[in-house]
């Protein structure tokens, strides 16, 4: 699998706390899920910030490989106009990332029904629930047809429904070789539709590889996920 | 342990604090010394001359205006009710302490409009000695207090029982139903002492009798807490904007906008810089607080600009471009800087284009309607119709201008 995106931060954070994570190296391929893992605090949202250059302080390089890629970034808390409606979110993301008229159409009108918020379109955002808003960040974000995508806790507010569909769509995605990496505290699901891990804890990577790579490391073959999280943090301790 | 009298102190300090930080953050040193200061010398040294040399335009303010001032201050009329979202999980249950936060909030609301009420008759008196006596300006200082405390605790009441276009058309009614006659008929009303008194009577009575409601009411919390998330923002939100900070606002409770309801598009031709104009346009729009202060910097041109010669009158309009750029500069920045922006890439020439566009575009009714007022005052028919090439020209530039500089 070609590399798509490649992370090497020595140290990034805030103004008072500049060494908020710390030697954080790791790439994503194309159609590859990473999922980034860690407890509250342990500099997930950190990381995703680092590499979209939102952080005052980082030290390293992001490089996102291909010249002209496309990333969308899908954010833990929803963050819409609350006097735009959705359809209005929709037509803006299309004018930014040049969409063909068809295409935004089309794509839109696929999107809004798949997430069931297509009697919502012209409905303004501050009156959706959480979820319908966490909904609405995701068809904006799978509106671009990026080849990386970065999500924040995508699973917070989703009905088990929108779950399903937001899992399969980005297995479409993948195979159409976008590459994902997601933060989240899901491990169950972690455990199931991540290709590859990264476990955190106090700003450093802790742990890398895929499921069965983790198990053998922990010494455990059959464990879930969770119970080798925890088993690596107590050894830690 | 604490008491609800305790907890009401502390919810207070903390209200103060929050505007003290809120206002604080705008009104730096610099700031204070070079604008607030001298501007609060200069507005005292400009009352003092109305009262020693009454200028001659201030006569002919007829008193129907001044009633139309202070209705509409009454209108604005708000209470506070210090609940907090966290106290349903414990307040919440225990109805004497709701009840006694909220009777401790009335009264204190009941002061802070008393004090707005007297200020502003203080400010309007100059005018109205020329009207009325100081005994009927006594009377409609009660007046005017009571009918703000009623219109307070009636928009809390109306704000419970629904939301959309009831409650839109319940405020719109009242205030028109009231406002109308107000305006007309205060001036007779005030001429005969037993109506005054009996007209202050009756807002009593009301004022109780919503009093005793509000105190009884059932089921408001949520709405109470959003209410007071409003009333709390009323004066600092625009603060906060200019200082940069962002805050949660409460939940919106309209579900389809008024205008453009169907997402219909303001330009036929979709690209980024349209698009971004048109969000701009948008969000301005949608919000009618931006829509009722953009009025009221266009009737304060106009009420600035008045009593000046023809040839200076033309020079301030001119001036006046500038003013709305910049006004519509805070609005493109509001909307260009929000946090859903960033998460796009944008190309810096369309961000700007559209900059340039959104603010010609804002700045246009409010700088035009002004001109043609001003103009067809300065110069008859002829001055309104010179007018409107000039705020063509005048807007292009300064919209070019304010976006480069700023």
């Amino acid at each position: 699998m070609d590399t798509i995106l490649e992370v090497r931060i020595q140290h990034a954070g805030y103004t008072d706390h500049p060494h908020a994570v710390n030697n954080i190296s790791f790439s994503l391929k194309r159609g590859e899920l990473l999922g980034l893992i860690g407890s509250n605090g342990a500099g997930k949202s950190t990381v995703i910030k680092a590499i979209l250059g939102l952080l005052p302080v980082m030290s390293g390089t992001v490089n996102f490989v291909k010249p002209d890629s496309r990333h969308a970034y899908i954010p833990e808390q929803p963050i819409l106009y609350d006097e735009l409606t959705l359809w209005e979110h929709l037509e803006l993301v299309a004018s930014a990332y040049s969409l063909g008229r068809r295409e935004f159409l089309d794509k839109a009108g696929m999107l809004l029904e798949l997430f069931r918020l297509d009697g919502a379109r012209h409905d303004l955002t501050g009156s959706f629930s959480k979820g319908m808003q966490q909904k609405s960040m995701l068809i904006v974000g799978l509106l671009i047809g990026a080849d990386v995508y970065i999500i924040d806790e995508p699973f917070m507010g989703l009905d088990p429904r929108a779950i399903r569909d937001l899992l399969s769509l980005l297995d479409q995605e993948r195979r159409r070789g976008a590459g994902v990496l997601m933060s989240t505290h899901a491990l169950d699901t972690a455990e199931r539709i991540c290709d590859s891990l990264i476990l955190m804890d106090e700003g450093k990577l802790i742990m890398q590889g895929n499921l069965q790579q983790i198990r053998t490391i922990c010494g455990t073959p059959e464990a879930s996920l969770l119970t080798c999280f925890n088993t690596i943090l107590e050894s830690l301790e | 342990m604490i008491t609800p009298q305790q907890l009401f102190a502390r919810r207070l300090a903390s209200e103060w604090r929050f505007q003290y930080t809120a206002w604080r953050s705008v009104i730096n040193w610099i700031v204070a010394i070079y604008i607030v200061l001298p501007a609060i010398a200069f507005g005292v040294y400009g009352y003092i001359m109305l009262w020693r040399q009454p200028p001659a335009w201030l006569g002919l303010i007829p008193l129907s205006w001044l009633a139309a001032v202070v209705f509409y201050f009454a209108w604005s009329g708000t209470i506070w009710i210090l609940v907090d979202e966290a106290d349903q999980l414990f307040l919440l249950q225990r109805g004497g302490w709701i009840r006694q936060l909220s009777g401790l909030s009335l009264c204190y609301s009941a002061v802070v409009n008393l004090i707005a009420s007297l200020l502003l008759f203080v400010l309007l008196s100059p005018a109205l000695i020329l009207h009325l006596s100081w005994a009927q300006i006594g009377l409609f200082l009660a007046v005017a207090f009571l009918l703000r405390l009623n219109f307070g605790l009636a928009k809390h009441r109306i704000a419970a029982w629904g939301n959309g276009w009831t409650r839109f058309m319940l405020k719109m009614a009242l205030f028109l139903a009231l406002g109308i006659p107000f305006v007309w008929g205060i001036g007779l009303i005030l001429n005969y002492m037993f109506a005054s008194l009996a007209v202050i009577a009756l807002l009593m009575l009301l004022s109780v009798v919503l009093i005793v409601a509000r105190l009884t009411q059932q089921g408001t919390f949520l709405s109470d807490v959003a209410q007071e998330m409003s009333a709390r923002l009323r004066y600092a939100s625009f603060m906060l904007r200019i200082s940069g900070l962002t805050f949660k606002k409460p939940p919106a409770q309209k579900r389809r906008p008024w205008l453009f309801p169907r997402s219909n598009n303001l330009f036929r031709e979709r690209n980024a810089v349209n698009n971004m104009t048109e969000l701009c346009i948008k969000v301005f729009l949608r919000n009618p607080r931006n829509v009722a202060l953009y009025l009221v910097l266009m009737a304060l041109c106009v009420a600035f600009a008045w009593p000046y010669p023809a040839w200076f009158k033309l020079i301030i309009w001119a001036c006046y471009s500038f003013l709305f750029a910049g006004v519509s500069y805070f609005y493109w920045q509001d909307s260009a800087t929000a946090n859903f922006i960033t998460l796009f890439r944008w190309k810096q020439g369309d961000l700007s284009a559209a900059a340039r566009m959104s603010i010609f575009i804002l700045m246009l009714p409010g700088f035009l309607s002004v001109g043609l007022i001003l103009g067809f005052q300065a110069l008859s028919w002829a001055g309104a119709l010179a007018v409107l090439p000039l705020s063509f020209v005048l807007g292009y530039l300064a919209a070019r201008i304010v976006t480069r500089y700023l």
